[in-house]
């Protein structure tokens, strides 16, 4: 028995040992490949051979999990980098001052009666395969997107026609405007392969090696799950011109704080995160770096608070504007952006973005104010609480409720504290509505399913800011499918009417008489106006061109970025 | 009373600890006279350094943090007071009950308690927090639910021991209820061990408390030490250096778990003096 013992002891002991080894091995876990190999050094290094200032690897941080690699989704780092025409080919993609571009087509038209667009695809672009992309890929993917994808923004195609080998011209009902169509679906459209998805009936599982294939400048090569990190490679002669950078690793992060020191530590060159700057309470810690710089560039996207039509106070237009009184911007801004913040102007765009009207004035912060208006439209303090009473006397407790986003959670809990103290100030009691805060169920029966609530704190997203914006989100939900609860007709007929244009200078006008009515009404309110800040590193690298809310991570980066 | 103070007079542990938590103990009960400022008021400039007007500093948002740190006491404390209460009583009664009829009712009362066991607390915890109602209500379920089992089982064991001995014996042959030699002549034999439990107790749902809410799945409507933490380090104090907003919490909790902690070795002293 003692023996027995002793050898158990030994084998364990043995199997412990041979378990460190296997653990010290260069074998990294579940590897996918669809390439030869993946790249042996991490750190990057300089194409000297070559006399050129090709970058061999640029290094991409982001918080996104390396966990999906399916062209017809968004999910993942990889659904995340393909909206800068990375893998995937775009149909359109947006420069840095916003202007919609020709992705992975060569050109496109939109007809005069704005119910046609007609795109042309070049000669010699091929899929990662090395199948040729023809029109017959195209007319899939409008089929297949309406079809099997399920696309509500297709849906109203009525035909779609080829003209010789190159062109294909895709019309739409007269409930759809083509102008529009290209605006709404920059940055998400993309070209998927016939041959690889015609025969895949759910797409979204679909974990095939060839689920990455696309048709944009970069192949997918290898992904190590347990490290979180995937690798691409450029395509050779790629038809839109030379890749300076030849090869791209993508590494997840925990969080926006470890992302920030892998940059300081030189583990990666640049941050990415759609519509997820870092914090401004991160500045510090890059600021003063020489290696370093913030990335700072004007925010298209913003935070905002919206009344809810459904519930009283909020469908009243003088308790609105008494809250916009109340609310003391210095504070949002500082918590929002730091330093580099500007007072919100009333009709909730920000400045970067087309059609902006800077004319309509700053919001105030006037409590003094707010309160004048709320004694004249008889919200008092009857049973001398300290705290308001509705007009009819009745007690009243505003409920605040944050959108549920667990990566914002703590930004928009500040938020809703900031407003709670600032409606204090002025006799309006609120309470932090914690169960939307934290259950997706929550929130969604209370803003999606019924819009039941009174304020709400949400955010526009850069990438939704250049086009409509934020004036989509106030909409009532029927119209749009997001959480809005206004359904005042004369918005609505501005709202139709920027969806009906044809052109860039009929936008404006048209974005500008929202705004217009956006400030009279108040059915919403920015928090601030600011900055976004994608750090990158300046000591190896040059030509970064920062998108503004986007970062120096995008669609031109692949063609720009050089050694020193 | 007198034998309390004596007692405490000549263990100098156990004095520490209790001189430790009755200072935070004043500090919840008096947190308004205490507290300068009410801590969920904004009263100027954020990150301010620690300075005779503002003896913490303020946070992000300008709140007060030394007065958020004397109200976080109430919620900590009252978190760990009454998750202890609940775990205390139910694990003691699962034990007396267990260990007094043994048998079927020690079999399954024991399986509960094994399992109850074998899965680790705070996951459970957490999942339990994600489940319930949002707020200390369901923290102090959810904390109730997966701490009671280790009560249990040192009750039951002790309980064991007793029933053997013949004052208890005799009382069984004299047709003496059973709820009344266990809770009348069982619990008071083991109210060293029942308090004890309930000191550990305490400090470990204050623990497991502050764990919550720094992972954010606390409330964030009341202060706790907890979540002051939890801002604080979302809000990137510690890589800002902002000693003052960080460190206060965690010495609390520190602090607090160390008294209940003296404590705890003094009941455990005591009782092994006892049975020795």
């Amino acid at each position: 028995m003692k023996h027995l013992k002793t050898i158990l002891a030994l084998l364990l002991a043995l199997m412990m040992a041979l378990g460190c080894l296997a653990g010290c091995s260069g074998q990294t876990g579940e590897e996918t490949t669809t390439a030869a190999t993946a790249p042996a050094a991490v750190q990057p290094q300089e194409t000297e051979a070559e006399g050129n200032h090709h970058v061999e690897l640029l290094r991409v941080g982001l918080t996104r999990a390396n966990d999906t690699f399916n062209m017809t989704t968004q999910g993942g780092a990889f659904g995340l980098m393909n909206y800068n025409s990375f893998c995937a080919g775009l149909f359109w993609e947006r420069d840095e001052n916003g202007d919609v571009q020709p992705g992975a087509i060569e050109s496109f038209a939109i007809s005069d009666d704005d119910r046609t667009i007609s795109i042309t695809i070049p000669e010699n672009l091929y899929w990662h395969d090395g199948v040729p992309v023809t029109l017959d890929d195209i007319q899939f993917t409008f089929e297949y997107g309406r079809d099997v994808l399920l696309s509500s923004s297709l849906a109203n195609i009525t035909e779609i026609r080829r003209e010789g080998d190159r062109t294909i011209h895709i019309t739409f009902n007269e409930q759809t405007s083509a102008f529009a169509f290209v605006n709404g679906q920059t940055t998400w459209a993309k070209i998927y392969p016939k041959h690889i998805w015609e025969n895949v009936e759910k797409p979204s599982e679909y974990t095939g090696a060839d689920a990455t294939i696309g048709c944009g400048p970069y192949r997918f090569v290898s992904v190590d799950q347990d490290a979180q990190i995937s690798y691409y490679e450029a395509v050779d002669n790629y038809w839109k011109g030379e890749l300076t950078v030849d090869k791209v690793s993508v590494k997840t992060y925990a969080s926006a704080e470890a992302l920030v020191m892998a940059l300081k530590n030189d583990e990666i060159d640049a941050i990415y995160n759609y519509s997820g700057p870092i914090a401004s309470t991160l500045f510090p810690t890059i600021e003063g770096d020489a290696n370093l710089d913030l990335g700072i560039s004007p925010d298209p996207g913003n935070y905002m608070l919206m009344f809810g039509y459904n519930e009283a106070p909020s469908n009243d237009l003088a308790f609105r504007q008494a809250v916009s009184y109340a609310m003391n911007y210095d504070v949002f801004g500082a918590t929002l952006y730091g330093d580099y913040y500007y007072t919100p102007t009333r009709g909730v765009i920000a400045s970067p973005n087309m059609g902006y009207d800077g004319s309509l004035g700053e919001l105030t912060y006037s409590p003094e104010k707010a309160r004048e208006i709320l004694d004249a439209a008889g919200y008092l303090d009857v049973d001398g609480d300290g705290y308001r009473e509705d007009p009819q006397g009745n007690a009243m407790d505003v409920l605040i409720t944050p959108q549920y986003n667990t990566s914002r959670q703590e930004l928009l809990a500040r938020l809703a504290a900031i407003l709670a103290d600032n409606l204090a100030k002025v006799g309006i009691k609120t309470t932090l509505d914690e169960e939307s805060m934290t259950s997706r169920e929550a929130w969604s029966a209370r803003a999606e399913n019924g819009g039941t609530y009174q304020l709400y704190l949400g955010y526009c997203t850069s990438g939704i800011a250049s086009y409509i914006g934020a004036p989509m989100y106030i909409v009532n939900y029927t119209e749009t499918g997001w959480w809005g609860t206004w359904q005042d007709p004369e918005y609505l007929d501005a709202y139709h009417a920027v969806k009906a244009v044809n052109n860039f200078d009929d936008y404006k006008a048209a974005m500008r008489e929202l705004q217009r009515i956006i400030s009279e009404q108040l059915p919403a309110i920015s928090f601030a106006f600011g900055t976004s800040s994608f750090p990158y590193r300046t000591d190896r690298y040059e030509g970064w061109i920062n998108y503004p809310g986007w970062g120096v991570i995008n669609n031109k980066t692949w063609y720009q970025t050089v050694t020193k | 009373m007198k034998k309390l103070l004596r007692e405490l007079r000549q263990n100098k542990t156990c004095l520490i600890g209790v001189l430790i938590l009755l200072f935070f103990g004043l500090m919840a009960v008096f947190a308004p006279v205490l507290a300068p400022y009410d801590p969920e008021e904004l009263l100027g400039a954020p990150y301010l350094k620690p300075s005779a007007q503002h003896l913490l500093g303020t946070n992000d948002i300008g709140q007060d943090i030394f007065s958020e740190v004397v109200y976080g006491a109430r919620v900590s404390l009252a978190v760990g007071l009454i998750s202890a209460a609940v775990v205390t009583a139910v694990g003691s009664v699962i034990g007396i009950v267990s260990g007094y009829y043994k048998g079927a009712v020690d079999k399954v009362f024991t399986v509960l308690t094994n399992l109850a066991m074998t899965i680790p607390s705070l996951p459970l915890t957490i999942l339990l927090v994600g489940f319930l109602k949002t707020g200390m209500l369901g923290m102090v379920v959810a904390i109730c639910i997966t701490s009671w089992a280790s009560t249990a089982r040192v009750v039951r064991s002790k309980v064991l021991q007793i029933r053997e001995l013949p004052y208890i014996k005799i009382e069984k042959i004299l047709g003496a209820p059973d709820i009344l030699i266990m809770f009348k002549h069982i619990l008071p034999n083991i109210t060293d061990i029942v308090l004890t439990r309930c000191a550990m107790s305490v400090g470990g749902a204050m623990m497991t408390e502050s764990s919550l809410s720094f992972l954010g799945l606390g409330s964030f409507t009341r202060k706790s030490w907890g979540n002051i933490l939890h801002f604080a380090f979302f809000r990137s104090s510690i890589l800002n250096n902002q000693w003052w907003w960080y460190l206060p919490p965690i010495l609390c909790i520190s602090l607090c778990m160390l008294g209940f902690m003296l404590i705890t070795y003094h009941g455990r002293t005591r009782s092994q003096l006892i049975q020795s």
